[in-house]
């Protein structure tokens, strides 16, 4: 099997992280705007439908680099659309990881996929959520200082975004991921691998 | 000068070898059509030509290939880009760029070309091929016919001395194809060797110099022009071709019976304008009744999409009413009655399976139904199968015993025929008869005049005039589209 | 005739600010992005939306520019609104996603102006020269050319799905979120492989895997003019840092 990455598979991680980001351009948005709350959560949401995407990618180009790839373009395009720098940060660290992590070992299976799709999704959720609201935090308290607002908001606001607010939102995108992952095999048993499309071990 | 010389070829996921034996010398300027069935290996042959085999469909082969003495087989598709040349099938996926010039350029680019060279070689291009309207234009603004002029001249920019088009009409309009078969015939007088793929092949009848015909991988008949154009119906037939003379299929044209009951769909004063544009339709009045089948023709942008996109309730009409049995009918409830068969399968396909994907969408039990209809489209074998790895026709006749499941009284059809075998037509126009026949309302958007004429019942004309009506469909009415479409 | 068309050719679609070097485009939003973050004053933030609206504007952005502005004004707003409204817990996070909200602004303001100003071939040279590997710059170039298919995808299977009744009504997809999502995204997905067959088969017959050095249709060079708007721009972002921190980074501007 030829390992090296060629223009072919370039075209494929293109396509598919464009519908990807598309996915999770729509999503994030629906969900800030539905209100804060659910605005935490949607990096957990987002690896739901991505997951079937990039089960079917990683199926497709089972070789090196895809994670790498795919979270390089996905970070240079969220500091596109102003993203916190730690966005692009998280998805290429975490893409790096977790080629890696599927590389140890030979072959890659469903198995090894699936983990590691879910660490993606909870390196994501870091990057995305839990990383810049701990940076904003400090400047929004100083900010608020300024502004005259009550002590007992700021110190509430605190208590949100650094209790276990964080561990949850990391342990949703974690969460995601798996479900993501395993919806994303059944789509591919069901589908792709039935109608000779790819083939996984 | 290009040779096969033994050439067998085998895709790596295959147990069966695609080509077969292939013995085949194309000459320096020789213009050749390749055709035979769907299936036949014509494309993996013109793959073979391009550098895509072995290199992008990895695979085992046997023999040579030989380009002015030189292996293909050793060549990259990258290094043969200057030198082999191919417009793809489908204008709507070969574009890189977002705009028609940098299109032009992309393939200079990437040659590495300067700035001054690329300028010089794009400008001969839109000289030579009559491009200067569609430049500095956005891809997406163009008809399929303009997207693939711009196809050829980013081929054309690049000097290869070869050129091979895959299908190049299954997408267009007369008026289109006209315009591809001038364009070929400048190529083919510049000296370049051309080979075309195609099922439809009547505008090639004064270009081509060779024809081959393709069965099962192997070659099986090679003709001159002469030959081809001469070739008696019943051979013809036999080998699953296309007619070289369209046209002629006027004179044997029969009336079809007509049903003038009272039921049927009835369209009054219909018309439609996008958001704030001008008035995409006007002035549209027909009645349709069942076992009806009409055909709706004009060129490219006269608004046929937007019409089957109003009737099948997708728009919403701006001024008028679409009547079914006497009662006025809503976008929604329009919606319920019609099944649109579109052009691309890709779209209308999202069962796991042939059966599964019959029945979606349905709420009671159909099995009996399903099972039925699969038998009657011949697709009983396939059952299990999912609908992706199916072929072309195959996918269409799913998404025909769909609408059938569904029992729609009405049924849109849109470029039924585009890049379909003579077998694979006659058995659509079959189909469409005997649905027909079953009392369905049928609409047929067609550029393909042989299956107008085998099919159609009455014709519903866009082009043009004031007030559209439809008309029965006769021997005067083909003469006079045979015309319009082929002189 | 040849002259003509060599100049329609060559003809730039984007002006002034818009035709500047992609990769001083990027530098620049790059800065925005880190400094966005670090404004705490109203006074400074504003500034740094104002003049990189105007800067937009120049290049053929005006609309966008103004729309942007508008935007942010609006939100400015809605967010000093909060501090009369206290509901516990929630009117704080309110507040957090108001700010998060007016700091991407400038960011997505320039990014998107970018992403509408620069040519394709532009890019894939500008990339080139920043000696980045085929593995982003293809996939990036196909990105830019794929999102906008996606929509013509979408819409495509969604009115087959409304003619075939599946998924159809909103109901339908509130109790099936899932099988809503695959019998969208499984049609979009085959879509894609088989567009990515095409492309790559078209791309490399035109000899996409050359890897030589790439020359644009349009000059691509980091001049003085880039030099100096870069410099500027430094210059300008350091000045709105180091005034945030003075007493004009106190100053309130929005009150109800």
């Amino acid at each position: 099997m030829n390992k090296k990455l060629n223009a072919k598979d370039f075209i494929l991680i293109g396509v598919l992280t464009a519908l990807m980001w598309i996915i999770c351009m729509i999503i994030s948005t629906v969900m800030s705007i539905a209100g804060p709350v659910t605005n935490v959560f949607y990096p957990a949401v987002v690896a739901i439908p991505n997951g079937i995407v990039m089960m079917l990618l990683l199926a497709k180009v089972p070789k090196k680099g895809v994670f790498t790839i795919c979270g390089t373009i996905q970070g240079i395009l969220f500091l596109l659309v102003g993203g916190f720098w730690l966005i692009p940060v998280a998805l290429i660290v975490g893409g790096v990881i977790c080629d890696f992590l599927i590389m140890g070992r030979k072959e890659i299976t469903m198995k090894s996929m699936m983990i590691a799709y879910t660490i993606f999704s909870g390196i994501f959720a870091f990057g995305a959520i839990v990383g810049p609201m701990s940076f904003l935090q400090d400047a929004f308290v100083g900010a608020m200082e300024k502004n005259n607002i009550a002590q007992e908001y700021i110190d509430g606001m605190i208590s949100i975004t650094s209790g276990f607010m964080p561990v949850v939102i990391i342990v949703a995108g974690l969460l995601g991921g798996l479900i993501g992952g395993y919806i994303g095999q059944k789509a591919l048993k069901k589908h792709f691998i039935k109608a000779g499309l790819v083939s996984v071990k | 000068m290009i040779t096969f010389d033994n050439f067998s070829f085998r895709y790596e996921e295959r147990d069966k070898f695609t080509l077969k034996d292939l013995n085949l010398t194309i000459q320096t300027g020789e213009f050749v059509l390749l055709t035979g069935r769907s299936g036949c290996g014509k494309t993996t042959l013109i793959r073979c030509l391009n550098g895509l085999i072995p290199h992008f469909y990895p695979g085992e082969s046997k023999g040579d290939i030989l380009l002015d003495g030189h292996s293909l087989l050793e060549l990259k598709p990258s290094d043969l880009a200057g030198k082999v040349g191919t417009v793809f099938q489908d204008p709507r996926s070969q574009f890189f760029m977002t705009d028609t010039t940098r299109e032009l350029a992309f393939g200079c680019e990437n040659m590495g070309y300067s700035r001054e060279e690329t300028v010089d070689r794009i400008a001969k291009a839109v000289l030579d091929l009559e491009l200067s309207d569609y430049l500095n234009r956005s891809i997406f603004d163009l008809s399929s016919g303009e997207k693939q002029q711009i196809a050829i001249g980013s081929v054309y920019a690049l000097l290869p001395k070869v050129y091979i088009f895959d299908e190049p009409s299954a997408n267009l309009d007369y008026a289109a194809t006209k315009r591809l078969a001038e364009t070929m015939k400048r190529l083919k007088a510049d000296g370049y060797t051309i080979i075309v793929v195609e099922h439809r092949f009547y505008y090639l009848r004064e270009l081509l110099d060779r024809a081959y015909l393709i069965q099962d991988g192997r070659l099986i008949q090679s003709f001159t022009r002469e030959q081809f154009c001469s070739l008696s119906d019943e051979t013809r037939i036999q080998y699953g071709l296309r007619t070289v003379y369209p046209e002629r299929e006027a004179a044997k044209y029969q009336l079809k019976p007509a049903h003038k009951s009272n039921d049927g769909l009835s369209v009054s004063n219909l018309s439609f304008a996008y958001k704030k544009g001008p008035d995409v339709l006007r002035n549209i009045n027909f009645e349709a009744h069942k076992g009806d089948v009409i055909g709706i023709l004009g060129h490219n942008g006269a608004g046929k999409t937007t019409l089957l996109s109003i009737m099948t309730g997708l728009l919403k009409e701006k001024t008028g009413s679409i009547r079914y049995n006497g009662k006025k009918l809503s976008p929604r409830q329009r919606r319920n009655l019609s099944y649109l068969v579109m052009q691309d399968t890709d779209y209308q396909l999202f069962g796991s399976s042939v059966e599964e994907e019959l029945s979606l969408g349905i709420e009671n039990d159909c099995s009996g139904k399903v099972t039925e209809t699969l038998e009657a489209l011949e697709l009983g074998a396939y059952r299990e199968c999912h609908p992706a790895s199916l072929s072309g026709g195959q996918k269409q006749r799913v998404t025909i015993g769909a609408a059938i499941v569904k029992d729609s009284p009405v049924i849109y059809f849109d470029e039924p025929t585009s890049g379909l075998d003579y077998d694979s037509m006659v058995r659509v126009s079959h189909l469409i008869e005997q649905l027909a026949a079953a009392g369905v309302i049928i609409f047929v958007v067609s550029h393909d005049f042989e299956f107008i004429t085998r099919t159609c019942s009455e014709v519903l004309q866009l082009d043009g005039q004031d007030s559209i009506k439809n008309q029965v469909l006769t021997p005067e009415i083909l003469l006079s589209l045979s015309k319009q479409y082929f002189n | 005739m040849e002259e003509n068309t060599k100049k329609l050719i060559t003809q730039r679609q984007f002006q002034r600010t818009a035709a500047l070097d992609p990769r001083c485009k990027v530098a620049l939003l790059i800065m925005i992005g880190c400094v966005s973050y670090f404004l705490n004053g109203e006074i400074c933030s504003l500034v740094l939306v104002a003049s990189f609206a105007l800067f937009i504007a120049v290049g053929n952005g005006g609309k966008w520019a103004a729309k942007m502005l508008i935007f942010y004004i609006v939100i400015a707003y809605l967010n000093a609104l909060l501090r009369y409204v206290s509901i516990p817990v929630l009117s704080v996070i309110m507040s957090v996603f108001g700010v998060t909200i007016l700091k991407l602004v400038p960011i997505a303001m320039m990014g998107i102006w970018i992403l509408h100003t620069t040519q394709m071939d532009d890019l894939m040279v500008s990339l080139q020269r920043m000696r980045l590997p085929q593995a982003v710059t293809i996939p990036l170039v196909v990105m830019f050319r794929y999102i906008p298919t996606l929509r013509i995808e979408y819409r495509m299977i969604r009115n087959t799905m409304d003619i075939r009744g599946i998924g159809d009504t909103v109901w339908k997809q509130l109790i099936h979120p899932l099988a809503t999502i695959e019998y969208i995204l499984i049609p979009l997905l085959m879509r894609c492989l088989k567009v990515t067959d095409e492309l790559a088969a078209s791309g490399t017959t035109r000899g996409l895997e050359l890897e030589g050095k790439r020359y644009a249709l349009n000059p691509v060079r980091f001049s003085w003019k880039e030099y100096a708007v870069t410099a500027l721009g430094i210059v300008f972002l350091a000045l709105l840092l180091f005034l945030d921190h003075t007493s004009i980074g106190e100053i309130i501007i929005w009150r109800v």
